[in-house]
């Protein structure tokens, strides 16, 4: 059919599409109409393809048909159901996801945190000449614990939660660069073990792990899982597998993004320890108790409730209704 | 399936082009300048409202809070709101869809904003001008790792110049039988017209014969003769277009007594208007 023709036809029909998907409330009725004219539209649509494709047309035809489609599929506002299940069931499945990556990266970090203290520990000459011996003592003495006392409890947790989200968002940020996580992690367990050293060397062995492993389990549990889910980013990127590069790299970004959330809690929980518990007059093997527990629940949540979360069927990288449009390709 | 087209679920491509690297370029830096205004004004307002009762703790994370929320999830929260609009993609005709075509989610708008405070304002744009020069789809690293993409929302304008009938041939058209074109044929025929005059004369010529002598194969009887090629196309299309109009004027009334009563409900249930 002549082009003119075809569009003079169904013009109006196509105005009326635009106007309905641009309409913010519509009747019953109207819903109807708008579904009956993009299916019509695209009936159109691909006629006009397939016969006279001429550019501008097909452009806005389509442009037409998307935006209505839009409207059709819009988003429906999140429910409670929806955030119950986003907590109970996709949150673990995707620190799930990351498990062996967390595991392979705090193992990674925790050894060359325990090379850098007994390297530093056996060579005092070295470890002097990173921290000058007068800071050394006064550290041991004062600063160290004064760290956990200066301020009040809520702002010390505030201070504390904000600086390792943005951490742990950093990590996660940038870990297609690859080096950045990696830099931030070897960063962190490098002051770990040369403040271990100087606490040693000090002989302050006791005070140190009795004001670091409160907080300091879940809370590095939670950085080196940041790290690993950004390094994990760059491998989805590297190494696609059977799926696109794109795609590969789009699921297991929506999943490393929802690690951040869940790491996001997780820190605040360490930081509301560190501000509250670590700096309190309980006795220290409580302390540690507590914070071993909140450790023990966090790779728990990973472990077990995300082993759970996945059988159910849980896919943190493809929502249930992005698994509806998703092509299928061959492999 | 190349880079411009969407699979809709009706199995029709749609063709929604990607927004160029400069577009997306400029509706940063415009949103850029409404982040810088709505920071600076938060500044104001949070130092008038608190002075100096913070201590450096409070401050301090009150300042990344700040940074969060006003890089991050103000920007993710818009995006979110307006189905992937912003103050810059608007004034550029630019949406945010899902690979698929679909409405972006939070998740998404989170994403994007989460890695474009990397990508955007820790290294002025330069990791996302990268990353959107090296894909086809000319995405930024958030787009990459949320599974959307920028499209442009302006369509292209309709170039199409009206037909028209070169009146000595009105009478020789009138009585002749035309058979279908092909419509590959009457779109190229109708571009050739329109682009003639771009054409150096030679080339003009020789594209107008050669169409002429395609479509004469559907005309009988042939045009009078020494008719100009172009003069011939022109007449056939107007005509092909007057009898098309014809007929379907005289198809409509019963193509939509047909769909009023696909669209109707069964046993006379009433349609409710609410």
């Amino acid at each position: 059919m002549d082009i003119d023709v075809f569009t003079k036809l169904h013009q109006g029909q196509w105005d009326r599409l635009q106007r309905l998907s641009a309409q913010r409330k519509l009747t019953g009725r109207e819903a109807d109409d708008l579904v009956h004219l993009y299916r019509q539209g695209a009936t159109h649509l691909s006629y006009l393809r397939s016969t006279a494709p001429d550019p501008a047309l097909v452009s806005q035809l389509s442009l037409t048909l998307a935006k209505a489609r839009g409207r059709i599929a819009s988003p429906h506002d999140s429910s409670w159901r929806d955030l119950v299940r986003f907590v109970t069931l996709t949150l673990p499945a995707a620190l799930y996801k990351v498990r062996w990556w967390s595991v392979v990266t705090a193992a990674a970090c925790l050894l060359f945190a325990l090379g850098v203290g007994l390297f530093a520990g056996a060579n005092p000459d070295t470890l002097d000449r990173f921290v000058d011996p007068a800071t050394q003592a006064a550290y041991a003495n004062q600063a160290f614990a004064d760290y956990y006392t200066e301020y009040a409890h809520a702002s010390f947790t505030a201070l504390v939660w904000t600086n390792n989200a943005q951490i742990a968002g950093l990590c996660v940020a940038t870990g297609i660069t690859g080096f950045i996580p990696v830099y931030v992690l070897l960063q962190n367990s490098f002051q770990i073990g040369v403040i271990a050293a100087v606490m040693h060397r000090q002989g302050a062995d006791a005070i140190f792990y009795q004001l670091i492993l409160p907080h300091g389990l879940l809370e590095l549990s939670a950085v080196f899982v940041a790290g690993a889910a950004g390094l994990r980013l760059l491998w989805a990127w590297l190494v696609p597998g059977a799926r696109t590069r794109a795609r590969s790299l789009a699921e297991e970004g929506k999943t490393t993004l929802i690690v951040v959330v869940a790491l996001t809690v997780t820190l605040l929980v360490s930081g509301l320890l560190e501000g509250f518990v670590t700096p309190s007059a309980l006795p220290w093997w409580l302390k540690i108790a507590v914070g071993a527990l909140a450790c023990g629940a966090f790779w728990f949540v990973t472990f077990g409730v995300g082993r759970w979360a996945v059988d159910k069927g849980a896919d943190p990288g493809v929502t249930a209704e992005e698994a509806k449009s998703v092509i299928a390709v061959a492999g | 399936m190349t880079g411009d087209e969407i699979l809709t679920g009706e199995g029709v491509a749609l063709q929604v082009r990607a927004a160029s690297v400069v577009a997306r370029a400029g509706a940063w830096f415009l949103d850029a300048l409404a982040t810088a205004a709505v920071t600076i004004g938060l500044i104001v307002l949070a130092s008038w409202a608190l002075g100096d009762t913070l201590d450096w703790a409070e401050a301090q994370a009150l300042m990344t809070a700040l940074v969060f929320l006003v890089l991050i999830l103000i920007p993710a929260t818009v995006e979110n709101l307006t189905h992937g609009r912003s103050l810059g993609k608007l004034a550029f005709g630019i949406q945010i869809l899902r690979d698929d075509g679909g409405p972006v989610r939070f998740r998404h708008c989170f994403g994007r904003a989460l890695i474009g405070f990397f990508e955007l304002w820790m290294t002025s744009g330069g990791v996302a001008f990268l990353a959107t020069l090296m894909n086809d789809r000319g995405k930024r690293l958030g787009d990459l790792l949320s599974g959307t993409y920028a499209a442009s929302i302006r369509g292209a304008k309709s170039t199409l110049l009206p037909l028209y009938m070169p009146q000595e041939l009105i009478g020789w058209i009138r009585f002749t039988d035309l058979r279908p074109l092909p419509e590959g044929l009457a779109l190229r025929t109708r571009q050739f017209l329109q682009r003639a005059g771009q054409f150096p004369p030679p080339a003009r010529q020789r594209l107008g014969l050669r169409l002429a002598a395609q479509v004469e194969d559907y005309v009988a009887p042939s045009p009078p003769p020494g008719t100009h090629p172009e003069r011939f196309l022109a007449a056939v299309l107007f005509e092909r277009r007057l009898r098309e109009q014809a007929a379907a004027d005289a198809r409509a009334p019963r193509l939509n007594a047909q769909l009023a009563g696909v669209e109707a409900l069964p046993f006379h249930i009433p349609d409710p208007e609410v």
